[in-house]
């Protein structure tokens, strides 16, 4: 009797990797979709910590590296968290859409209070300390990137915190 | 709102995803609406109620139902 008896083999180990990614899911158009509270509030603040640490000086290049990493797992949230995109290919019930109207509502007024009090702080700032082109350029960049984040993970922030997930078995 | 839903359900057999394609929304949303999480539209109401062969007024009320314990008495008192 072989010691490999019920063991898996590469290949059966390699397909529970990649079906456990939830690729394979999405791309059968049936994403398991879970609540990310921890994750889509961690976004939000590297992002914003990047831009405040980097705020006004060009070449601060780990402000700008913390800001663009919570940038990027911010485009994560909108795939695997609670809110379901418009046209996709899954069901949308009406709780799905109340959930997703409520949830965009939230982000667009904070990403509109964060617009505005950015641009004034710019405004304001550049004009007491006297940037340069360099620095204004930079920094307006980096506060569109933070309200790119809020645009993709502030919506699934709300939802998360909003729900209490539950469990997909009766 | 308080419903009857989860009780319903369990007295026809019906598991969430049954009940949940009978009146075409996800399980998960039956799951919000028995946890009283979610009020539903009139006419996702009117459908569950469909579902169950009763008035909607059985499943959903403004006031709490009263327990199970409490009404068979009442019955036995009134019969």
């Amino acid at each position: 009797m072989s010691h490999n008896s019920g063991r898996k083999g590469m290949l059966e180990r390699l397909d529970d990797s990649v079906r456990w990614t939830g690729i394979p899911a999405i791309a059968a158009g049936h994403p398991r979709r879970r609540s990310l509270r921890w994750p889509s509030v961690a976004v939000l603040v590297l992002a914003t910590a990047g831009f405040l640490v980097g705020f006004g000086q060009p070449n601060q290049w780990w402000g700008y590296a913390i800001l663009m990493l919570g940038f990027g797992l911010a485009n994560l949230m909108p795939i695997l968290g609670p809110v379901k995109p418009w046209g996709g290919p899954e069901r949308v019930d009406e709780f799905d859409r109340a959930l997703r109207a409520r949830a965009f509502l939230a982000a667009f007024s904070a990403l509109a209070a964060v617009a505005v009090i950015g641009l004034w702080a710019i405004v304001g700032l550049s004009l007491v300390q006297g940037w340069t082109a360099d620095a204004l350029r930079s920094t307006i960049m980096k506060l569109a990137f933070v309200l790119a984040t809020i645009y993709t993970a502030g919506p699934t922030c709300y939802a998360s915190w909003a729900r209490a997930p539950i469990d997909d078995e009766d | 709102m308080f419903n009857r839903i989860a009780l319903l359900r369990h007295d026809r057999g019906l598991s969430r995803k049954d009940l949940a394609e009978a009146v075409d929304v996800n399980p998960q949303t039956i799951g919000y609406l028995e946890r009283g999480d979610y009020k539903p539209s009139l006419e996702l109401a009117l459908k569950i109620a469909g579902v169950f062969g009763v008035q909607v007024e059985l499943v959903f009320s403004l006031q709490p139902f009263p327990s199970i314990t409490d009404a068979l008495r009442r019955a036995g008192e009134q019969s």
